[in-house]
């Protein structure tokens, strides 16, 4: 990787986003309120664009240390939480946590079952009866709602 | 509790002058409405990395880092009050908070309330005095038990931290959508540090984004859609001269320091 793969993809992506604002639809004149609505992504993605090319021109090449197994494994667990949250976000987050935990090398048993299984039922009444928020309905949420 | 320290002479001879940028970055972001605290200490910690002689130690509990990011989250506080008592707008949610307490007791905060009801004013303006000398006692002698904290292990923090963050987006919403955003951006930001991409212009651009574009709407119809205009108000043109100065002022400084001959002979 050269210190011109990051910016170089950043003016891809801002260029494919360009183009897909040009499929915006266009509001009638009397509701225009100021500018259409492509204008304001239009001008900020040329602003990206433009200091990506300024970064590849000026900035010093950076060293760039080898991605660990551990991220690897952490992003990996990510995907594992999105997948489980569509059954239940605390299952997700609790299997997650665990997951996480072990990864990073706890082993005690107490420790895994205080990340995985006590703060996520924790947080849950906290933010359920504490802040009274509804959460999404799911496997595990369901024993509680009902 | 002795493995924890406190900042010692020789670490405040090192960030003096950070205390003192971000102090002012602080105030000036706190004074400018719907900012707040937190912009005010990303863009406080971004200055300090930017204007550091050790930009390699952020990250890893630099001194400045913290020095930079602190001065400025605490500053805020006090410039959220100018708008908040001079105009009655609120510079930040805490403000709007002490707004709603002024209102209820009777009192409108706004240009008047200078005039009118100045023996309030300057109550508020001792009571800030006040909580600040307080807060470095609160500050000194409850820092060695709020640090304790770093000392439980990361892989059980971590995962507590994910669990509170990832409920705190969606808590704001109460929309699955903005977990999985929030994901991604775990993703994008660890990409980016890993490639010496800030994140904070980012995360910045995120919560100013939506605004920027609703005001700029605003203006351009003030403005009868000649945008050329805005150069020509003076407070406008400050905002454009000290945005161009942040982007390029660092790297302008490294270029003139470097053709500065007795430096580059090392005399």
């Amino acid at each position: 990787m050269t210190r011109y793969t990051v910016p170089s993809g950043i003016i891809i992506f801002c260029a494919m986003a360009y183009w897909l604002s040009t499929t915006f639809d266009r509001v009638p004149p009397i509701f225009v309120r100021g500018m259409q609505p492509e204008d304001f992504p239009q001008m900020v993605l040329l602003l990206i664009m433009a200091i990506s090319i300024l970064v590849m021109i000026f900035d010093k090449p950076i060293e760039h240390v080898r991605i660990s197994l551990n991220a690897w494994k952490s992003m990996g667990l990510f995907l594992v939480f999105a997948l489980l949250a569509q059954v239940d976000l605390f299952l997700g987050l609790g299997v997650f946590a665990g997951a996480l935990a072990f990864a990073w090398g706890e082993r005690r048993i107490q420790a895994l079952g205080f990340v995985a299984v006590l703060s996520p039922v924790l947080i849950f009444f906290l933010f359920d009866l504490v802040f009274r928020i509804r959460f999404p309905r799911g496997l595990l949420t369901n024993l509680w709602y009902g | 509790m002795k493995a924890i320290k406190l900042p010692s002479r020789e670490d405040y001879r090192r960030v003096w002058r950070t205390i003192l940028r971000s102090s002012g970055i602080g105030t000036f972001i706190g004074i400018l409405p719907a900012e707040g605290a937190t912009v005010a200490s990303m863009i406080g910690y971004n200055e300090a990395r930017r204007w550091s002689k050790n930009p390699e130690e952020f990250g890893k509990g630099s001194v400045e880092g913290i020095a930079g990011s602190e001065a400025a989250n605490n500053s805020a506080t006090g410039g959220a009050m100018v708008p908040t008592l001079a105009l009655g707008i609120p510079g930040s949610p805490t403000a709007a908070v002490i707004l709603a307490g002024l209102m209820v007791h009777g009192l409108q905060p706004g240009p008047t309330m200078f005039t009118e009801q100045a023996n309030f004013a300057y109550t508020i303006f001792w009571a800030m005095l006040l909580v600040n000398v307080t807060f470095i006692f609160v500050g000194l002698f409850g820092a060695k038990l709020f640090a304790r904290v770093t000392f439980v292990p990361v892989q059980i923090l971590w995962p507590i931290v994910f669990a509170f963050s990832i409920i705190g987006a969606y808590a704001l919403d109460q929309a699955m959508l903005d977990v999985y955003i929030a994901l991604a951006s775990g993703v994008v930001g660890f990409f980016m540090r890993r490639f010496g991409f800030s994140v904070v212009p980012l995360a910045i651009g995120l919560i100013l984004g939506g605004m920027l574009e609703k005001r700029l709407g605003q203006s351009l119809i003030m403005l009868d859609d000649q945008w050329w205009l805005m150069f020509t108000r003076p407070l406008t043109l400050l905002f454009f001269v000290l945005t161009v100065l942040a982007l390029f002022g660092p790297s302008l400084w490294r270029l003139f320091k470097q053709r500065d001959p007795l430096e580059s002979t090392g005399e």
